[in-house]
């Protein structure tokens, strides 16, 4: 096996000591690109040398002082990588609490999540609780805006309930011509009936064929509500804010009255007898 | 001469073996994957988060909440 020596290894082991430039170069290197490279020229070194110790048994060296060299580049390698070995170390222990710090950075990061989250929820709510406040004041000032009495509503009630409308009179049978609705012949005996003069068509069956023709009611068959008085012409008038319009004709009867006051107390009050 | 051929071949595989075993070693070892003037740059970086995420939770923690009116 020839072993042979080549020159260039050792001129380019001695040329990467020299410059400045270089060294600076060099140090923007990772420090781990800086012990390989070392370890590289420890290797290359040590080859040679044994390469040239090996020669040298047999055959007279080529350069005289170059194993002198190559021992003080090996030395000087070695003297490099023990001290890059020691800034490994330090950078090694730095390098733990780099990752201390990152782990505290990630907790902090989902701290930071969490509170995002809650701050968002909370806007929601609060966006959700305004608004339905805003709309409740606006229910609170229609409803203010369109106020009515309460006692005139206790009327219309007390009205509408009195004709019968929503129970029959407890004397009810059939064949009674009374109606929870206005029949025909109350109808044309109310004021639109005699403004009109409207012409009988025979619709309400309940009474002779002469008597509706003639659009008058025989007495005994003439239903009386409380409401009807011997003015015909006082009628349901339409509602009206804060008014005491007629609800209480002038001549009303006293059954209503007493309906009125009675209505609280009994929940059957509302259908008024007559006769 | 020939043995110590063989003597040579055989510690230079050795001396080969042990160099590549200190090779793959240092490729394991953390950290050492920038220069120190860098590391500590990221050090320096880390640092600064860690304080400016804990000011901005001390800050909305202690946030001052809705002020109620007293009614009077």
């Amino acid at each position: 096996i020839f072993i042979v020596v080549t020159p260039g290894v050792v001129t380019s082991c001695l040329a990467q000591q020299q410059p400045e430039a270089t060294m600076a170069a060099l140090a923007e290197k990772s420090t781990k690109d800086r012990l390989l490279s070392v370890l590289d020229d420890l290797e290359v070194l040590s080859r040679e040398l044994i390469e040239m110790l090996a020669l040298s048994r047999g055959q007279k060296l080529p350069q005289p002082g170059e194993d002198v060299q190559i021992l003080d580049l090996l030395v000087q390698r070695d003297r490099e990588f023990q001290e890059l070995m020691e800034v490994a170390q330090q950078q090694g222990k730095v390098h733990q609490e780099m990752q201390l710090l990152e782990k505290e950075v990630e907790k902090r990061d989902s701290d930071i999540q969490q509170l995002q989250k809650q701050l968002k929820e909370a806007e929601h709510i609060l966006a959700t609780a305004v608004y339905q406040a805003k709309e409740k004041l606006k229910s609170i000032d229609k409803a203010r805006r369109g106020s009515i009495s309460s006692e005139e509503i206790i009327k219309y009630a007390h009205r509408i309930s009195a004709s019968n409308a929503v129970c029959a009179p407890l004397n009810w049978v059939p064949g009674d011509p009374r109606r929870p609705y206005p029949t025909d012949l109350e109808m044309r005996s109310g004021m639109l009936g005699h403004m009109a003069n409207l012409p009988t068509n025979g619709m309400n069956g309940h009474l002779p064929g002469d008597a509706l023709a003639a659009g008058r009611l025989p007495d005994v068959l003439t239903p009386h509500y409380p409401w009807q008085s011997s003015d015909v012409s006082v009628g349901m008038l339409p509602p009206h804010h804060g008014n005491d319009f007629g609800l209480e004709p002038p001549g009303h009867n006293k059954e209503n009255e007493d309906d009125v006051e009675a209505m609280s107390t009994d929940s059957s009050s509302s259908s008024s007898d007559s006769d | 001469m020939d043995k110590d051929s063989q003597d040579v071949h055989q510690e230079l595989a050795k001396l080969k073996a042990k160099i590549q075993e200190a090779r793959e070693q240092i490729s394991s070892m953390p950290g050492i994957d920038s220069s120190p003037a860098e590391q500590q740059q990221q050090l320096a970086t880390l640092r600064e988060q860690v304080r400016t995420k804990n000011q901005l939770l001390q800050k909305y923690k202690s946030l001052c909440m809705f002020d109620v009116p007293k009614a009077s």
